[in-house]
């Protein structure tokens, strides 16, 4: 697993999603970078992945990737009901976190990804926060 | 004392009701006249006319304004179909020219511009955000070395404007290649409107040109778009020849949906880690017992809200509670315009850059179309 601990924000996104409280999600807009290398950008790749399904209730139809060995990578995955996401992902040295901005047909969601706070680099990884 | 005519073609319910406006306030200009071509529907010459009274001006035919040695400066937002033949005309009387986004209806058209701006000796600048003080902020920290060579950039422009969750979940749109028609009373296509902005960003952040697109356009928020058959979201995955890759999102998203009047962002990384510059960052939050935002009533003829007088008609309720420290820069831009008339410095976002712009925006059509990258090299 990447440097990230993604179960709160994973929780809590879909709690507001089964409380309706941005209709129907439609658009992922996902941009991390953490610390690490080739080996964590490989989990952060199956972990945002992992996220984007877990809020779209299945798994993506199609997808384009766009980057370099090493990274940064950009995915564009689309989903049999048309639903998108743009997943920016990287990893290495200097300042790390994101943004996230979860589109529904009738509402969003938005998030300042941070590591030093709620979405808590792990202690394992990290030498503790 | 006012060294520069300007005349503003187009009227209420274009931009023309913030362009005239920002150059009737600089004090270097002097706004002579609205106008535009002859012939044109009657709603569209009421509504320049009516621009033309509210600022007590008079409204004339484009070729008396091109024929005015008085006027200096065309500020042309004729519809998209028609701005073109407007700036070449523009630009073959020998006046400066500021355009509105996006430049032209197609590539070809774009580049008559661009030639037309070659063979004159006219200043040009097309409107961008790159005068505000959060994208001059990222393009500090390039040029600074603050985020060390830079390996990515992703730039949002999502407006929260309109009554969404009209859509019918139901229906996927297939996307197809532009057939150059944007000007729509009820809504734009989005990637195309709202996507230059973007767009305009990431090239003039990294200097570079787009080698690649993967483009995604989805139909998710309004009715009105379903009905028109075109999107109201557009992304697209870019590589740039620079060797970085890109993203951009690009849409109108709801009025409820972001605390003020929309995700406007930069996001860079480079070498000393990622970046984030947005309009509304820093920022102070205010709760108290004021009513909340409430959703306005849809203006008939304006439904996605798109337009400052039609908001002034529907008595639209400030969103008062998110508020950034800075003030973000918007009304530079024409002050720049005009900074560079006078001093010959060449503008930040030229006709000539923007031509690339549309080539970008056409590639991100054909590729959502066909659901593959388009290679523009």
């Amino acid at each position: 697993m990447s440097a990230f601990d993604w179960g709160p924000l994973r929780k809590t996104v879909l709690g507001a999603i089964e409380r309706d409280q941005i209709g129907r999600p439609v658009s992922l807009r996902l941009t991390v970078h953490g610390p690490g290398n080739e080996v964590e950008l490989q989990e952060l790749k199956v972990e945002l992945r992992d996220l984007a399904s877990t809020w779209f209730g299945g798994s993506w139809e199609s997808e384009y990737v766009a980057g370099n060995d090493g990274g940064p990578f950009v995915f564009a995955l689309r989903w049999p009901g048309g639903q998108s996401a743009i997943l920016s992902l990287s990893v290495g040295p200097g300042r790390t976190g994101g943004n996230l901005v979860l589109l529904g047909s009738n509402g969003a969601i938005y998030h300042d990804i941070d590591p030093l706070t709620a979405d808590g680099l792990r202690v394992a990884r990290s030498g503790g926060k | 004392m006012a060294r520069y005519g300007v005349v503003a073609v187009g009227g209420n319910r274009t931009h023309q009701e913030t362009y005239a406006r920002e150059f009737a306030s600089d004090p270097r200009c002097d706004l002579v006249a609205v106008a535009d071509e002859v012939g044109l529907p009657e709603y569209r010459e009421g509504l320049n006319r009516l621009l033309a009274s509210e600022l007590s001006v008079p409204y004339l035919s484009l070729d008396e304004a091109l024929a005015r040695e008085d006027v200096h400066i065309i500020d042309n937002c004729a519809d998209v179909e028609r701005r073109a033949r407007v700036a070449v005309r523009t630009l073959e009387s020998g006046k400066h020219l500021y355009m509105d986004k996006p430049l032209a209806a197609s590539v070809e058209e774009a580049r008559t511009i661009a030639d037309a701006a070659d063979r004159s000796e006219a200043m040009t600048q097309m409107f961008t955000q790159v005068t505000t003080s959060w994208a001059q902020a990222a393009k500090s920290a390039i040029e600074s070395g603050q985020t060390g060579e830079l390996l990515a950039i992703h730039c949002d422009m999502l407006m929260a404007k309109g009554k969404p969750g009209s859509v019918d979940p139901g229906v996927v749109r297939q996307e197809k290649p532009s057939d150059g028609r944007f000007t729509h009373v009820e809504a734009k296509r989005e990637l195309f409107d709202m996507g230059v902005y973007p767009i305009a960003l990431v090239q003039w952040l990294s200097g570079a040109r787009v080698k690649t697109v993967y483009g995604i356009t989805g139909n998710y928020f309004f009715k009105e778009h379903a009905d028109l058959d075109v999107e109201d979201y557009g992304a697209l995955t870019l590589t740039l020849d620079s060797g970085q890759v890109a993203s951009i999102t690009s849409g109108r998203i709801g009025f409820a949906s972001h605390p003020r009047g929309g995700l406007l962002r930069i996001t860079l990384v480079g070498e000393n880690g990622i970046f984030t510059f947005s309009e509304s960052d820093p920022h102070i939050e205010v709760y108290n017992d004021q009513p909340p935002f409430e959703m306005p009533l849809v203006h008939p003829f304006d439904p996605m809200s798109m337009w400052g007088s039609t908001a002034r008609e529907m008595q639209h309720m400030p969103k008062d509670r998110k508020l950034p420290l800075a003030d973000g820069g918007q009304g530079r831009e024409i002050a720049a315009f005009i900074d560079c008339i006078e001093s010959g410095e060449r503008p930040q976002v030229t006709v000539q850059d923007a031509v690339h712009h549309i080539e970008v925006i056409m590639a991100g059509y054909e590729s959502a179309a066909a659901g593959a990258p388009v290679d523009l090299q």
